[in-house]
Protein backbone atom coordinates (compact mmCIF):
# COMPACT_ATOMS: atom_id res chain seq x y z
CA UNK A 1 0.00 0.00 0.00
CA UNK A 2 1.90 3.25 -0.80
CA UNK A 3 0.83 6.99 0.33
CA UNK A 4 -1.13 7.65 -2.90
CA UNK A 5 -3.44 4.16 -2.16
CA UNK A 6 -3.91 5.29 1.23
CA UNK A 7 -5.00 9.14 0.80
CA UNK A 8 -7.21 7.70 -1.86
CA UNK A 9 -9.07 5.27 0.56
CA UNK A 10 -12.49 5.99 2.08
CA UNK A 11 -12.07 7.50 5.48
CA UNK A 12 -13.56 4.27 7.02
CA UNK A 13 -10.57 2.73 5.78
CA UNK A 14 -8.08 5.40 6.53
CA UNK A 15 -9.22 4.81 9.82
CA UNK A 16 -8.51 1.28 10.17
CA UNK A 17 -5.14 1.58 8.91
CA UNK A 18 -4.57 4.36 12.22
CA UNK A 19 -3.63 1.86 14.99
CA UNK A 20 -0.81 3.71 16.58
CA UNK A 21 -3.30 5.94 18.65
CA UNK A 22 -5.09 2.80 19.75
CA UNK A 23 -3.81 1.91 22.74
CA UNK A 24 -2.31 4.24 24.77
CA UNK A 25 -3.57 2.90 27.95
CA UNK A 26 -0.82 1.09 28.83
CA UNK A 27 -3.14 -1.87 30.46
CA UNK A 28 -2.93 -3.18 27.36
CA UNK A 29 0.44 -4.00 27.07
CA UNK A 30 2.09 -6.30 29.22
CA UNK A 31 3.72 -5.33 31.72
CA UNK A 32 7.48 -4.88 30.17
CA UNK A 33 9.11 -4.79 33.41
CA UNK A 34 10.78 -1.95 34.05
CA UNK A 35 13.00 -2.10 37.59
CA UNK A 36 12.79 0.04 40.35
CA UNK A 37 10.07 2.27 40.06
CA UNK A 38 10.73 3.29 36.43
CA UNK A 39 8.16 1.95 34.39
CA UNK A 40 5.55 1.24 37.08
CA UNK A 41 2.09 2.99 37.49
CA UNK A 42 1.44 2.59 33.91
CA UNK A 43 -1.49 5.44 33.93
CA UNK A 44 0.61 8.00 34.28
CA UNK A 45 2.67 6.68 30.85
CA UNK A 46 -1.07 6.59 29.57
CA UNK A 47 -1.60 10.21 30.09
CA UNK A 48 1.69 11.35 29.01
CA UNK A 49 3.12 12.40 32.25
CA UNK A 50 6.06 9.98 32.97
CA UNK A 51 7.71 13.19 34.66
CA UNK A 52 5.40 12.31 37.69
CA UNK A 53 7.09 8.84 37.72
CA UNK A 54 9.05 8.36 41.00
CA UNK A 55 12.27 6.05 39.87
CA UNK A 56 14.21 5.62 43.25
CA UNK A 57 14.32 6.42 46.81
CA UNK A 58 17.27 6.64 48.56
CA UNK A 59 18.30 6.86 52.46
CA UNK A 60 21.39 6.89 54.21
CA UNK A 61 23.41 9.46 57.15
CA UNK A 62 26.20 10.98 56.40
CA UNK A 63 28.13 12.72 58.92
CA UNK A 64 25.52 12.79 61.04
CA UNK A 65 22.76 13.61 58.66
CA UNK A 66 19.64 12.17 57.10
CA UNK A 67 20.35 11.99 52.86
CA UNK A 68 17.19 10.73 51.59
CA UNK A 69 17.72 11.22 47.46
CA UNK A 70 14.35 11.14 45.38
CA UNK A 71 14.40 10.44 41.80
CA UNK A 72 11.72 10.98 38.80
CA UNK A 73 11.06 10.59 35.30
CA UNK A 74 12.14 7.82 33.48
CA UNK A 75 11.84 9.37 29.96
CA UNK A 76 14.17 12.25 29.80
CA UNK A 77 15.79 12.33 26.33
CA UNK A 78 19.53 11.61 26.24
CA UNK A 79 21.30 15.12 25.60
CA UNK A 80 18.97 17.12 27.60
CA UNK A 81 21.03 19.32 29.89
CA UNK A 82 19.05 21.15 31.72
CA UNK A 83 15.35 20.06 33.49
CA UNK A 84 12.45 22.17 34.57
CA UNK A 85 10.54 20.53 36.87
CA UNK A 86 6.63 21.04 36.24
CA UNK A 87 4.63 23.51 37.99
CA UNK A 88 1.67 21.10 38.83
CA UNK A 89 3.69 18.04 40.27
CA UNK A 90 3.82 17.81 43.87
CA UNK A 91 6.26 15.56 45.53
CA UNK A 92 6.08 14.60 48.80
CA UNK A 93 9.04 12.85 51.26
CA UNK A 94 7.17 11.12 54.18
CA UNK A 95 8.67 9.89 57.74
CA UNK A 96 7.19 7.72 60.43
CA UNK A 97 9.35 7.68 63.33
CA UNK A 98 7.34 6.66 66.16
CA UNK A 99 6.45 3.29 64.56
CA UNK A 100 7.63 0.25 66.42
CA UNK A 101 10.00 -2.16 64.68
CA UNK A 102 11.53 -5.80 65.34
CA UNK A 103 13.92 -7.55 63.74
CA UNK A 104 13.74 -11.09 65.33
CA UNK A 105 12.33 -12.54 61.97
CA UNK A 106 14.76 -13.32 59.52
CA UNK A 107 12.31 -13.60 56.87
CA UNK A 108 10.77 -9.91 56.91
CA UNK A 109 14.52 -8.85 58.20
CA UNK A 110 15.88 -10.02 54.55
CA UNK A 111 13.10 -8.74 52.86
CA UNK A 112 11.79 -5.28 53.99
CA UNK A 113 14.40 -4.66 57.15
CA UNK A 114 12.89 -5.55 59.39
CA UNK A 115 9.07 -6.52 61.08
CA UNK A 116 6.59 -3.25 61.73
CA UNK A 117 4.30 -4.17 64.46
CA UNK A 118 1.41 -2.26 63.98
CA UNK A 119 1.05 -1.75 60.08
CA UNK A 120 -2.35 -0.32 60.13
CA UNK A 121 -0.82 2.42 62.38
CA UNK A 122 1.31 3.31 60.07
CA UNK A 123 1.37 7.84 59.54
CA UNK A 124 3.79 10.14 58.92
CA UNK A 125 5.08 12.13 61.57
CA UNK A 126 7.58 14.06 58.96
CA UNK A 127 5.98 15.70 55.90
CA UNK A 128 8.54 17.34 53.49
CA UNK A 129 7.18 18.73 50.24
CA UNK A 130 8.42 20.02 47.58
CA UNK A 131 6.40 22.21 44.75
CA UNK A 132 7.97 24.07 41.78
CA UNK A 133 7.26 27.71 40.68
CA UNK A 134 6.98 28.25 37.33
CA UNK A 135 10.82 28.63 36.54
CA UNK A 136 10.97 25.42 37.93
CA UNK A 137 12.51 26.43 41.22
CA UNK A 138 11.91 24.05 43.91
CA UNK A 139 10.55 25.15 47.03
CA UNK A 140 10.65 22.40 50.11
CA UNK A 141 8.02 23.31 53.05
CA UNK A 142 8.32 20.61 56.06
CA UNK A 143 5.70 19.58 58.58
CA UNK A 144 6.46 17.64 62.06
CA UNK A 145 9.37 19.45 62.50
CA UNK A 146 10.16 21.87 65.17
CA UNK A 147 11.03 25.63 63.79
CA UNK A 148 14.74 25.61 63.90
CA UNK A 149 15.57 22.55 62.85
CA UNK A 150 12.90 23.55 59.61
CA UNK A 151 15.68 26.03 58.50
CA UNK A 152 18.30 23.31 58.78
CA UNK A 153 16.59 21.50 55.53
CA UNK A 154 18.99 21.27 52.97
CA UNK A 155 17.46 20.94 49.22
CA UNK A 156 19.00 19.77 45.72
CA UNK A 157 16.62 19.97 43.02
CA UNK A 158 17.78 18.99 39.15
CA UNK A 159 18.94 16.44 36.67
CA UNK A 160 21.07 13.91 37.69
CA UNK A 161 22.83 10.60 36.38
CA UNK A 162 20.55 7.80 36.85
CA UNK A 163 21.30 6.33 40.21
CA UNK A 164 19.66 2.49 39.36
CA UNK A 165 22.51 0.06 38.84
CA UNK A 166 21.00 -1.39 35.72
CA UNK A 167 22.40 -1.98 32.25
CA UNK A 168 19.85 -0.40 30.39
CA UNK A 169 19.80 2.73 32.24
CA UNK A 170 23.20 3.39 31.87
CA UNK A 171 23.52 6.40 30.03
CA UNK A 172 19.77 8.10 31.16
CA UNK A 173 19.46 10.82 33.56
CA UNK A 174 16.81 11.45 35.78
CA UNK A 175 14.63 14.64 37.67
CA UNK A 176 16.18 14.58 41.76
CA UNK A 177 15.65 15.77 44.98
CA UNK A 178 18.06 15.62 47.50
CA UNK A 179 16.85 16.95 50.92
CA UNK A 180 20.08 16.53 53.73
CA UNK A 181 18.71 17.37 57.42
CA UNK A 182 20.60 16.56 60.82
CA UNK A 183 19.23 13.45 62.01
CA UNK A 184 18.45 14.68 65.19
CA UNK A 185 15.79 16.49 63.86
CA UNK A 186 13.95 13.54 62.81
CA UNK A 187 14.67 11.04 65.54
CA UNK A 188 11.88 10.96 68.02
CA UNK A 189 11.98 7.95 70.47
CA UNK A 190 13.24 5.31 68.51
CA UNK A 191 16.62 5.08 66.12
CA UNK A 192 14.31 2.79 63.33
CA UNK A 193 12.57 5.56 60.51
CA UNK A 194 9.77 3.80 57.92
CA UNK A 195 10.55 6.19 54.69
CA UNK A 196 8.23 6.63 51.57
CA UNK A 197 7.81 8.89 49.02
CA UNK A 198 4.93 9.74 46.75
CA UNK A 199 3.71 12.26 43.69
CA UNK A 200 0.49 14.47 43.06
CA UNK A 201 -0.63 16.10 39.91
CA UNK A 202 -4.17 17.42 39.16
CA UNK A 203 -5.42 15.39 36.43
CA UNK A 204 -4.98 11.70 38.34
CA UNK A 205 -7.62 12.12 41.33
CA UNK A 206 -7.12 10.60 45.00
CA UNK A 207 -4.12 11.84 46.90
CA UNK A 208 -1.20 9.96 45.24
CA UNK A 209 -0.62 9.22 41.88
CA UNK A 210 2.54 7.59 42.48
CA UNK A 211 4.40 5.72 45.40
CA UNK A 212 8.07 4.80 46.21
CA UNK A 213 9.10 2.43 49.31
CA UNK A 214 11.51 -0.11 49.51
CA UNK A 215 13.39 -0.96 46.35
CA UNK A 216 11.37 -3.05 43.60
CA UNK A 217 8.35 -3.25 45.29
CA UNK A 218 5.35 -1.38 43.61
CA UNK A 219 6.99 -1.33 40.15
CA UNK A 220 5.87 -4.74 40.04
CA UNK A 221 2.41 -5.23 38.53
CA UNK A 222 0.70 -7.43 41.22
CA UNK A 223 1.48 -4.42 43.29
CA UNK A 224 0.87 -1.57 41.31
CA UNK A 225 -2.33 -0.86 43.47
CA UNK A 226 0.28 -0.36 46.58
CA UNK A 227 0.93 3.19 44.19
CA UNK A 228 -2.05 4.47 45.16
CA UNK A 229 -2.95 3.80 48.74
CA UNK A 230 -1.11 5.22 51.95
CA UNK A 231 1.30 2.67 53.17
CA UNK A 232 -1.30 1.80 56.29
CA UNK A 233 -3.79 0.80 53.59
CA UNK A 234 -1.52 -1.45 51.88
CA UNK A 235 -1.70 -3.77 54.87
CA UNK A 236 -5.78 -2.76 55.31
CA UNK A 237 -6.85 -2.85 52.24
CA UNK A 238 -4.40 -5.28 50.25
CA UNK A 239 -3.38 -7.30 52.91
CA UNK A 240 0.45 -7.00 52.28
CA UNK A 241 3.46 -5.82 54.19
CA UNK A 242 3.41 -2.06 54.01
CA UNK A 243 5.60 -0.99 50.95
CA UNK A 244 7.86 1.61 53.41
CA UNK A 245 11.60 1.67 53.78
CA UNK A 246 12.45 0.54 56.94
CA UNK A 247 15.59 2.44 58.43
CA UNK A 248 17.52 1.99 61.48
CA UNK A 249 20.10 4.72 61.48
CA UNK A 250 21.87 3.24 64.69
CA UNK A 251 23.08 0.58 61.95
CA UNK A 252 25.05 1.26 58.74
CA UNK A 253 22.77 1.80 55.98
CA UNK A 254 22.41 -0.58 52.94
CA UNK A 255 19.66 -2.23 51.62
CA UNK A 256 17.36 -3.03 53.10
CA UNK A 257 18.18 -1.11 55.75
CA UNK A 258 17.63 2.69 54.22
CA UNK A 259 19.28 2.39 50.55
CA UNK A 260 22.54 3.35 49.80
CA UNK A 261 23.68 4.71 46.49
CA UNK A 262 25.92 1.91 46.08
CA UNK A 263 23.43 -0.68 46.17
CA UNK A 264 22.86 -2.88 43.56
CA UNK A 265 19.05 -3.69 43.95
CA UNK A 266 19.18 -5.40 41.30
CA UNK A 267 21.35 -8.26 42.26
CA UNK A 268 20.16 -8.09 45.93
CA UNK A 269 16.41 -8.51 45.56
CA UNK A 270 17.78 -11.12 42.82
CA UNK A 271 13.68 -11.77 41.28
CA UNK A 272 14.80 -13.67 38.14
CA UNK A 273 11.70 -11.24 36.77
CA UNK A 274 14.12 -8.06 36.64
CA UNK A 275 17.62 -10.28 36.47
CA UNK A 276 16.53 -10.83 32.77
CA UNK A 277 17.05 -7.40 31.39
CA UNK A 278 19.87 -6.51 33.16
CA UNK A 279 22.60 -8.32 31.54
CA UNK A 280 25.88 -7.78 31.38
CA UNK A 281 24.76 -7.14 34.87
CA UNK A 282 27.08 -4.22 36.42
CA UNK A 283 27.71 -3.66 39.98
CA UNK A 284 28.63 -0.16 39.94
CA UNK A 285 26.63 2.76 38.79
CA UNK A 286 28.17 3.97 35.48
CA UNK A 287 29.12 7.23 36.44
CA UNK A 288 30.54 8.12 40.19
CA UNK A 289 28.71 9.13 42.73
CA UNK A 290 29.86 12.62 44.86
CA UNK A 291 31.14 12.32 48.04
CA UNK A 292 29.29 15.70 49.48
CA UNK A 293 26.49 16.79 48.60
CA UNK A 294 24.13 16.24 46.55
CA UNK A 295 25.82 13.12 46.59
CA UNK A 296 24.26 11.89 42.79
CA UNK A 297 26.70 11.86 40.09
CA UNK A 298 26.52 14.58 37.81
CA UNK A 299 24.04 14.66 34.28
CA UNK A 300 25.38 12.65 31.44
CA UNK B 1 -8.16 1.48 36.05
CA UNK B 2 -7.28 4.01 38.75
CA UNK B 3 -9.37 7.33 39.19
CA UNK B 4 -8.52 10.30 36.73
CA UNK B 5 -9.98 13.32 36.24
CA UNK B 6 -13.07 12.81 34.50
CA UNK B 7 -11.42 15.20 31.69
CA UNK B 8 -8.97 13.41 31.34
CA UNK B 9 -9.73 10.30 31.30
CA UNK B 10 -12.58 10.74 28.56
CA UNK B 11 -9.32 12.11 26.71
CA UNK B 12 -7.54 8.98 27.00
CA UNK B 13 -10.79 6.79 25.89
CA UNK B 14 -11.16 9.26 22.74
CA UNK B 15 -7.68 8.65 22.16
CA UNK B 16 -8.22 5.20 21.94
CA UNK B 17 -11.45 5.04 20.32
CA UNK B 18 -10.03 5.45 17.08
CA UNK B 19 -12.48 5.99 13.84
CA UNK B 20 -15.70 5.66 16.04
CA UNK B 21 -17.05 9.21 15.91
CA UNK B 22 -20.75 8.08 16.16
CA UNK B 23 -19.94 7.52 19.63
CA UNK B 24 -20.90 11.22 20.57
CA UNK B 25 -17.90 12.01 22.40
CA UNK B 26 -16.60 14.50 20.41
CA UNK B 27 -18.04 17.49 22.60
CA UNK B 28 -15.96 15.51 25.47
CA UNK B 29 -12.94 15.98 22.97
CA UNK B 30 -14.18 19.84 22.99
CA UNK B 31 -13.91 20.25 26.64
CA UNK B 32 -10.24 18.62 27.09
CA UNK B 33 -9.45 20.98 24.54
CA UNK B 34 -10.76 24.28 26.58
CA UNK B 35 -9.34 22.50 29.64
CA UNK B 36 -6.06 22.11 28.32
CA UNK B 37 -6.12 26.01 26.29
CA UNK B 38 -7.44 27.46 29.34
CA UNK B 39 -4.17 25.85 31.59
CA UNK B 40 -1.43 26.46 28.99
CA UNK B 41 -2.87 29.73 28.83
CA UNK B 42 -2.29 30.41 32.10
CA UNK B 43 0.85 28.37 32.73
CA UNK B 44 2.64 28.85 29.60
CA UNK B 45 5.72 26.96 31.00
CA UNK B 46 3.49 23.60 31.41
CA UNK B 47 5.19 21.59 29.15
CA UNK B 48 3.60 18.43 29.83
CA UNK B 49 0.55 20.09 29.43
CA UNK B 50 0.55 21.35 25.86
CA UNK B 51 1.79 17.35 24.81
CA UNK B 52 -2.03 16.55 26.37
CA UNK B 53 -3.63 19.38 24.48
CA UNK B 54 -1.49 18.58 20.95
CA UNK B 55 -3.15 14.65 21.56
CA UNK B 56 -6.52 16.34 22.44
CA UNK B 57 -6.15 17.89 18.88
CA UNK B 58 -5.19 15.20 17.30
CA UNK B 59 -8.31 13.40 18.65
CA UNK B 60 -10.00 16.17 16.96
CA UNK B 61 -8.60 15.47 13.57
CA UNK B 62 -9.63 11.65 13.82
CA UNK B 63 -12.73 12.86 14.55
CA UNK B 64 -13.98 15.45 12.33
CA UNK B 65 -11.28 14.84 9.88
CA UNK B 66 -10.10 18.34 10.04
CA UNK B 67 -6.26 18.01 9.58
CA UNK B 68 -5.97 22.20 9.87
CA UNK B 69 -6.22 21.46 13.88
CA UNK B 70 -3.10 19.48 13.14
CA UNK B 71 -1.07 22.61 12.49
CA UNK B 72 -2.21 24.01 16.25
CA UNK B 73 -1.19 20.46 17.80
CA UNK B 74 2.23 20.79 15.57
CA UNK B 75 2.84 24.61 17.51
CA UNK B 76 1.84 23.30 21.04
CA UNK B 77 4.33 20.05 20.29
CA UNK B 78 7.40 22.83 19.22
CA UNK B 79 6.49 25.43 21.98
CA UNK B 80 6.25 21.91 24.53
CA UNK B 81 9.63 20.94 23.19
CA UNK B 82 11.65 24.47 23.53
CA UNK B 83 10.58 24.89 26.99
CA UNK B 84 11.42 21.07 27.77
CA UNK B 85 12.31 17.95 25.05
CA UNK B 86 10.20 14.92 26.21
CA UNK B 87 9.47 11.77 24.91
CA UNK B 88 5.77 11.80 25.19
CA UNK B 89 6.28 14.87 22.50
CA UNK B 90 8.54 13.29 20.23
CA UNK B 91 6.32 10.29 20.67
CA UNK B 92 2.68 12.45 19.64
CA UNK B 93 4.87 14.51 17.09
CA UNK B 94 5.53 11.31 15.35
CA UNK B 95 1.73 10.21 15.68
CA UNK B 96 0.33 13.71 14.50
CA UNK B 97 2.76 13.60 10.94
CA UNK B 98 1.75 10.20 10.24
CA UNK B 99 -2.12 11.36 10.56
CA UNK B 100 -0.68 13.78 8.21
CA UNK B 101 0.87 11.73 5.80
CA UNK B 102 4.13 12.89 6.55
CA UNK B 103 5.73 9.24 7.43
CA UNK B 104 9.56 9.84 6.30
CA UNK B 105 8.81 12.50 9.18
CA UNK B 106 7.15 10.46 11.19
CA UNK B 107 9.87 7.82 11.12
CA UNK B 108 12.47 10.61 12.05
CA UNK B 109 10.02 11.70 15.48
CA UNK B 110 9.54 7.87 16.36
CA UNK B 111 13.63 6.96 16.36
CA UNK B 112 13.95 10.38 18.35
CA UNK B 113 11.36 9.08 20.97
CA UNK B 114 12.80 5.73 20.48
CA UNK B 115 16.12 6.71 21.98
CA UNK B 116 14.22 8.85 25.33
CA UNK B 117 11.98 5.84 25.62
CA UNK B 118 11.64 4.66 29.43
CA UNK B 119 10.56 1.24 28.18
CA UNK B 120 13.69 -1.69 28.33
CA UNK B 121 14.23 -3.16 24.95
CA UNK B 122 11.32 -2.19 22.14
CA UNK B 123 8.80 0.11 22.89
CA UNK B 124 5.75 -0.99 20.83
CA UNK B 125 4.02 2.65 20.92
CA UNK B 126 6.64 3.25 19.14
CA UNK B 127 6.58 -0.09 17.08
CA UNK B 128 3.16 0.63 15.95
CA UNK B 129 4.09 4.59 14.80
CA UNK B 130 6.43 2.96 12.91
CA UNK B 131 4.78 -0.03 11.19
CA UNK B 132 2.12 2.29 10.26
CA UNK B 133 4.76 4.60 8.83
CA UNK B 134 6.17 2.27 6.67
CA UNK B 135 2.78 1.10 6.05
CA UNK B 136 1.76 4.43 4.70
CA UNK B 137 5.28 4.54 2.44
CA UNK B 138 4.23 0.95 0.71
CA UNK B 139 6.95 -0.36 3.15
CA UNK B 140 4.80 -3.43 3.77
CA UNK B 141 8.51 -5.87 4.62
CA UNK B 142 10.16 -2.95 6.64
CA UNK B 143 6.86 -2.72 8.81
CA UNK B 144 6.95 -6.56 9.21
CA UNK B 145 10.38 -6.44 10.11
CA UNK B 146 9.69 -4.46 12.94
CA UNK B 147 7.58 -6.88 14.43
CA UNK B 148 9.00 -9.34 16.91
CA UNK B 149 8.89 -12.96 15.32
CA UNK B 150 7.40 -15.76 17.59
CA UNK B 151 5.61 -18.55 17.56
CA UNK B 152 3.06 -17.19 20.50
CA UNK B 153 0.35 -15.12 19.73
CA UNK B 154 1.28 -11.38 20.71
CA UNK B 155 -0.24 -10.36 24.55
CA UNK B 156 0.76 -6.49 23.68
CA UNK B 157 -2.46 -4.53 21.78
CA UNK B 158 -0.26 -2.45 19.87
CA UNK B 159 1.92 -5.44 18.22
CA UNK B 160 -1.58 -7.54 17.62
CA UNK B 161 -2.66 -4.90 15.91
CA UNK B 162 0.08 -3.75 13.98
CA UNK B 163 0.53 -7.00 12.69
CA UNK B 164 -3.00 -7.25 11.72
CA UNK B 165 -2.24 -4.22 9.92
CA UNK B 166 0.65 -5.66 8.33
CA UNK B 167 -0.87 -8.48 7.07
CA UNK B 168 -4.28 -6.92 5.90
CA UNK B 169 -1.68 -4.86 3.36
CA UNK B 170 -0.10 -8.18 2.78
CA UNK B 171 -3.95 -9.52 1.51
CA UNK B 172 -3.43 -12.32 4.04
CA UNK B 173 -6.86 -11.23 5.06
CA UNK B 174 -8.48 -14.23 7.34
CA UNK B 175 -5.10 -14.17 9.46
CA UNK B 176 -5.32 -10.24 9.36
CA UNK B 177 -9.01 -10.57 10.67
CA UNK B 178 -7.28 -13.24 13.09
CA UNK B 179 -5.12 -10.74 14.73
CA UNK B 180 -7.55 -8.12 14.87
CA UNK B 181 -9.82 -10.13 17.16
CA UNK B 182 -6.81 -10.68 19.09
CA UNK B 183 -6.12 -7.78 19.88
CA UNK B 184 -9.59 -7.30 20.72
CA UNK B 185 -9.04 -10.01 23.19
CA UNK B 186 -6.51 -7.94 24.67
CA UNK B 187 -8.48 -4.66 24.72
CA UNK B 188 -11.36 -6.79 26.30
CA UNK B 189 -8.76 -8.27 28.90
CA UNK B 190 -8.15 -4.61 30.00
CA UNK B 191 -11.68 -3.51 29.72
CA UNK B 192 -11.44 -1.29 27.08
CA UNK B 193 -14.98 -1.49 25.20
CA UNK B 194 -14.17 1.28 22.36
CA UNK B 195 -11.00 -0.95 21.16
CA UNK B 196 -12.96 -3.91 21.66
CA UNK B 197 -15.37 -3.04 19.49
CA UNK B 198 -12.96 -1.05 17.37
CA UNK B 199 -10.59 -4.28 16.65
CA UNK B 200 -13.95 -6.38 15.98
CA UNK B 201 -15.08 -3.51 13.34
CA UNK B 202 -11.39 -4.03 11.66
CA UNK B 203 -11.83 -7.88 11.60
CA UNK B 204 -15.49 -7.43 9.69
CA UNK B 205 -13.91 -5.05 7.40
CA UNK B 206 -11.21 -7.11 6.65
CA UNK B 207 -13.98 -9.77 6.10
CA UNK B 208 -15.59 -7.78 4.13
CA UNK B 209 -12.47 -6.46 1.85
CA UNK B 210 -11.57 -9.97 1.57
CA UNK B 211 -15.62 -11.41 0.70
CA UNK B 212 -15.32 -7.81 -2.19
CA UNK B 213 -12.21 -9.38 -3.74
CA UNK B 214 -13.35 -13.16 -4.33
Amino acid sequence: MNSRFFLRCPARLRRGLLITHLATIAALTPVALQAADHGDSPLLGAIGRNDAKLTDLHAFTHNGNLVIALSTNPAIPPGVEDYLFPSDLTLQILIDNDSRVRFDDPNDLAEFGGTIAKPAMIRPDIVFEIKFDRSGEAKVSASGLRGPDKKQVRLFAGLRDDPFIRAPRQGRNVASIVLEIPLSAVIAKQSTLLIWATSKIPDVQGPICEHAGRALRSMFAENDPMNTLRPRDHFRILGVTPDVMIYDTARPAGYPNGRLLTDDVVDLVGDPRILANDAPFPSVNDREFLADFPYLAPPQ
Amino acid sequence: MRAVNPCVRVGMILVIATGFSNLGIAASTDRAISRYEAEVSRYPERYPVRVQLADALLQKARESHDLTVLEQARRELHLSLQTQPTYEAYLTMARVQNYSHHFDDAIKWARIAEEASPIEGADSAITAVLVEAYLGLGKTADARELLPISENEPTDYYIAASLAQCLRAEKRYAEAADAFLLAGKIAKKANVAALVDWAEWSAATVRSEADHLH
